[in-house]
This record gives structure tokens, sequence and C-alpha cells, in this order.
């Protein structure tokens, strides 16, 4: 009897161990491998790592996997396959849905590896900022394109999405502030092992250096770049007086997040649009510049090996394992466009930063459950059998690992700059550190054109997309 | 035991469909819910209701009455802008067909498709004219030029979209189709319309 007991805990231990493998090892060779692809410039390979990994059925053509759905079409987009990763982002956009409306049957199904192994074995959830940008990028790739019609319905997408995140987060932070109170009432009674570390890990994180304290987000959570392109979109292409309404709103709203200045300038001639003032003829050939630059943050593992808060004689491993955010470069510090410097516009970081920090609290209950979860287990096997637990202690080691799943290739900042179209029609674009300038040349019958300069780090070259009004 | 089971098996059931919320439209009048089960989107029924009671009104209005219709003379209505503000990649031919088969059917208008915003939506009409030196046709077949006919009026729109959070789990989306029949000859909108078409759902997710 005893050694069938014996058999069984290491056979789930070493099925466990094989199931999972050393998950964290798995994500950051995956994550690393793609992202040196796309700073070295070698976006082909990053595309078709990233292709291949969406794990596409060759019977419907839809995409499976949410997260490298989006890395391809971004990715796509860069290299001006527009149709491609407009399919990438739709086929994205309903695993978002399927993920959004699953039953709680489904979610409980999808929950249970994660609950006792990792976070990484759940479906990946989206984050706020993945659909709103999943839109914004699909609004460009149609304009682009020179499908108004299309675009004004990505457009109108990323307004409800923002809309549907301020509701979201105003939730999430009420709820969280009502928990935290009901846990200070309650602290004092309960002896559970689980709030009781909470709070010393809290106390490791901090030792850790991690401080969230400068994380703010913009107003309501919300992505000034998207409600910014929203406001420009509107702007330069009105069917009627409604739109420039449109244009308006999200032109303030962008320009009291942000103090940008040319979104102030845009926001003060939208008004005049608005108010019947000026009207398109009279505003002078202008081209926007929008920059899109560097590499947003990305997520690597805090793992803190034996906190003193589980630790005990009778266990030989324990450990937690988190998610961090690390930030990476700018490609470049500004752009110049004929004497013009590009400006700030939103950071990617903070918008990231804040969506993070509102999640945190969640990943650390949850990491923290499941390690006083592992770690009774092991005591308990170890108490029985040694063998046992000594292998039990191998199986948490492999499985503590964090989920570093996230939208990788978005940028660490938006930058915006507005000039007078240039006589000869022809763009000089410079930047410190940018070996070869870039010449944009715009089509000579357009009023407005709005240049989109992509560059993910110095060592790639930029890429240029325009599109003429 | 038994009972167990039967209970497990019960509330399985319930949580795996427990939550798929259903669509339903909603009574512009009382704002309550209907039994009409629908989708968050614009479907069929939506275009083909919407249009019935546009022709309809379209037809009530006198001044779109040709002044010699008893002769058989009617209008000439040319297809301007539709524009969809919605979040629904929507082809809005599925809206501006169906009123066009029913005021063509009404025997008052006519559409012309040589004459439109972007272009002529058959262009035909023009390509024809270009037979007048082919030798492999019949020239006394070929049409001429002074024959088209230009529009009385057009017809344009737009359709609107709003969403509304109502709990975490319920939204309402409305939406609004509005189109203007503008009389050419003086610029002035001779009928309007607009339906609006309210429905309320899952709120989980979006509405598209």
């Amino acid at each position: 009897m005893k050694l069938k007991i014996k058999k069984n805990l290491l056979g789930l231990a070493l099925a466990s161990f094989v199931l999972t493998g050393c998950t964290s090892i798995a994500q950051q060779q995956t994550y690393g491998n793609y992202e040196s692809k796309i700073a070295s410039g070698q976006l082909d390979a990053a595309a078709e790592m990233a292709i291949k990994k969406a794990d596409v059925n060759p019977e419907t053509g839809g995409a499976n996997d949410l997260l490298w759905s989006l890395e391809a079409a971004t990715l796509l987009r860069i290299k001006g396959g527009y149709q491609q990763s407009t399919a990438f982002f739709d086929d994205a956009e309903m695993l978002m849905k399927a993920e959004d409306t699953e039953s709680i049957a489904e979610k409980a199904a999808d929950g249970v590896g994660s609950i006792l192994v990792n976070d990484s074995l759940a479906d990946y959830e989206q984050a706020h900022y993945d659909g709103i940008m999943a839109n914004s990028y699909k609004a460009l790739n149609f304009m682009f394109e020179g499908d108004v019609a299309n675009a004004r319905v990505e457009w109108n997408r990323v307004d409800d999405r923002q809309r549907r995140a301020v509701d979201a987060f105003a939730e999430k932070i009420a709820k969280l502030k009502e928990e935290q109170a009901k846990e200070a009432t309650k602290k004092k009674e309960t002896e559970a092992n689980t709030e009781q570390s909470l709070s010393e890990a809290e106390k490791i994180i901090q030792s850790q250096g991690i401080d969230f304290s400068q994380w703010n987000a913009y107003q309501d959570y919300v992505n000034p770049f998207s409600t910014y392109m929203h406001g420009l979109f509107f702007m330069v292409n009105a069917q009627g007086g409604s739109d420039f309404g449109k244009a308006y709103d999200s032109l303030k709203r962008a320009a009291a997040m942000t103090g940008n200045d040319t979104a102030k300038a845009d926001m003060v001639l939208a008004d005049s649009l608005r108010k019947g003032k000026k009207s398109i003829s009279d505003i002078e050939p202008t081209v926007w510049v929008v920059f899109e630059n560097g590499l947003g943050p990305k997520k690597e593992e805090l793992r803190i090996d034996l906190p003193v808060f589980v630790a005990s004689n009778d266990v030989m491993y324990t450990g937690m394992a988190l998610p961090k955010l690390v930030d990476r470069q700018q490609a470049f510090p500004a752009l110049e466009v004929e004497g013009t410097t590009t400006t700030v516009l939103s950071e990617m970081d903070r918008v990231i930063h804040a969506e993070f920090k509102a999640e945190f609290p969640y990943i650390l209950s949850r990491e923290v459950a499941r390690t006083v979860w592992k770690t009774i287990a092991q005591k308990q096997m170890n108490d029985k059998n040694e063998m046992a637990g000594l292998i039990a202690s191998i199986a948490q080691a492999a499985t503590t690992s964090a989920d570093l799943r996230m939208w990788n290739s978005l940028p660490k900042d938006f930058q915006l700059a507005r000039v007078s179209k240039p006589k000869n029609g022809s763009l000089a674009i410079s930047a410190k550190g940018m070996e070869t300038p870039l010449n944009v040349e715009l089509d000579s019958k357009s009023r407005f054109s709005i240049v989109y300069v992509r560059a993910v780090s110095p060592l790639a070259s930029p890429t240029v997309d325009v599109i003429n009004i | 035991m038994k009972i167990k089971v039967m209970a497990g098996a019960i509330l399985a059931s319930v949580m795996l469909t427990g939550c798929a919320t259903k669509t339903y439209y909603v009574d512009q009048n009382t704002g309550q819910t209907t039994k009409q089960e629908t989708v968050a989107g614009l479907n069929y029924r939506d275009f083909s209701d919407a249009a019935d009671e546009m022709v309809q009104s379209m037809l009530n209005n006198p001044r779109l009455r040709h002044p010699n219709a008893d002769k058989g003379a009617v209008y000439v209505m040319a297809i301007s802008s539709i524009i969809n503000d919605t979040t629904q990649r929507i082809d809005t031919d599925q809206l501006t067909k169906k009123i066009r088969v029913d005021l063509l059917n009404s025997g008052r208008f006519l559409t012309t498709t040589a004459i439109g915003l972007n272009g002529a939506e058959d262009e035909m009409t023009e390509k024809v004219r270009a037979l007048k030196n082919s030798k492999l046709v019949n020239q006394q077949t070929v049409k001429g030029n002074n024959k088209v006919i230009a529009p009385d009026f057009s017809l344009s729109g737009k359709i609107i979209q709003r969403n509304f959070t109502l709990s975490k789990s319920e939204q309402e989306i409305n939406y609004y189709l509005q189109m203007t029949l503008t009389n050419l000859e003086n610029g002035l909108a001779y009928w309007e319309g607009e339906v609006p078409i309210v429905k309320k759902g899952d709120g989980r997710s979006v509405s598209w």
C-alpha cells in the first residue's frame, strides 16, 4: 500500500514536471528570440515566427492564438501587408470576443491548471489596450489603403472600446477598494496563511525595488494616441457637421490628457470647423507626421525563492514567481521634419504600466495562494514519505513560473508634428542616430497628408506609410 | 447518491448555458425588452423593416408625386452617399436596394444607374456610346447623345450607432437609420425619415 502511494505521488509529480516543463525558461526563450528578431530589423523572420505561432486553421483560415495573431498582424502592418494584417486583427478580435463571453464553466475548466500550477497555463486574457490598439491599427490599415468607409467603422470601434475600458476600470478599482476595506476589518479574526503571506509578499516586492507609485494612468485609463487619431481622422475626412463635432471632442480630450501642442492646435482648428468659422478649403495644405517609436515594456520574471513567510524545515523548496514590467528603448529621441521636431503625444509605456498596476493585486493574490497551496501539499507529502516530499519539491520548483505573455511589438511612445506641405511635394525626415534620412514623396493633388513612421529600434530602418487626403 | 449526481449534472449544465445572454429588441414606447430575439448587429430583418417603413412614408408624401403622374410621368432618383457610422461592417446597399425596388414597383420613381456621386453605378450607359464608330455594330442601334435622363431627386443617408453599458452583463445598442430625399431642382429636402432600432444584449463583450 505504501509503495503504491509512493508510485502514484511520483507519477503525479513527474507528470506535472513534464507537462509544464520549466515554463519560465520556455517563455523567456520564445519571447527573447522573437524580440531580438524585431530589434535587429529582421521583420520577415519575426513575422514568419508570429504567423506560425498564431496557429492558423488550414480549413477555415482563422487563427487560434490571440496573442500571436496580434503580433503577426502588427508586423505585417509594418511591412505594408495591410490586408493580411487586417485579417489577423479580425481573427484576434473574434478570439477576444470568445474570451470575453466564455461561460463560467469554460472559465473554470480553463482555470483549473492555472489555479494549481501557474497563470501561464490559462488562455491569454486580453488587456483593454490590446483591443483598443488592434482596432486603431486596423483603422490605420484601411486609411493606408484609402478605404475611408471601413476606417470609419474601426475608429468607431476604438471609441466604443475606450468607453468600455473607462467603465471597466472604474468598476475594477471600486471593487478592489471594497475588498481591501473588507480585508482590513477581517485581518485580526483570521489566521489564514494566504492573508498573512500576502502582506509579507508585498514587503518582499517592495524590497526588490518595484515601485508602482510613479505609474499613473492617463485620465480614465484612456489611450491618448487612439483618441487623437480618432479626432484627426474625423477632422480631415469629415462628411457633414457632426463629424467635426466628433473630431473636436476627441482632439480636446487628447489635448487635455497630454498637453501636446500639436494636439491643442488641432483642437482649435476642429473647433473653428465645427462652428463654421472656417471651412476645410481655408486650411493651408498640411502634413501630420505620426512617429511610432521604439518598443514598449516587456515582462520578465521576478522569482523569489524561499520567501521566509512560508519556509519551514519540512519543505525543501518553496518560492513564487511574478511578472514585472521592464521598459525598453526608444528608436530615436525624436524626428526632425522640415525644421520641426516631433513631440511625445502618448506614452504606450504609461498606458501599459497603468493597466498592469491595476491588475497586479489579482496576479499577486493568485500567486501567493498557489505558493501556500503547493507548499502545504509538499509538506504533507514529506510528512508521509521523504522521497515523495523531494519529488513534490522538484515539481514545485519546476512549475513556479510567472505569466510573461503580452503584446510585445507595441511601441514605447507615439510622437507628433504638424508642418506645412512642402511646395516641392517632398518631405525630409531625419533623426539623431538615423543613418539615412528619409525622403517622403507626397501626392501633389492632396491637400492633406498623414505620414506614419514606424521605427522599432535604431538598428532597423524605419518604415513609412503615407495617407493622402 | 443518485440525487447528488443529478444535482451535479444540473449545476454543470446551468453553468454552461446560464451565462449566454441573448439579444432582444427593445420596445421604444415602453423601454421594455420584447420577446423578439435578434443579433447585436444589423440583420436582414432590420434593413427590411426600416426600408418598408421609409417607403410607406415616402409614398404617403404628396410632394413626391409627379404632377403628370396621371400620364405615367415618374421622378428619377440618384443614389448619393449613405454613411455607415456604426461599428459594424455594413454594405449600405442592403438598405438602399430594398428602397429602390419598392419605389420602382410603386410606379413613382425610377433610379438612375448612370449618374452617381463617385461615378456611375453602371458604366455601360457611357461605354456603349463609344461604339459610335465601330464597324462591327449596326450604327442605327447605337445609343445617341442627349438621351440620358438627369435625376430629379437624390437619396442620401446615414446609419448611426450608440452603445450604453447597463450593467457588467448588459448593454443597450441604439441604431438610427436616417434618410433624406433632396429635390435637385431647389436643394430642398422633400422627404426625411428616421427609423430607430433599439436592442439589449450581452454586455460582457463588444457589440460587433
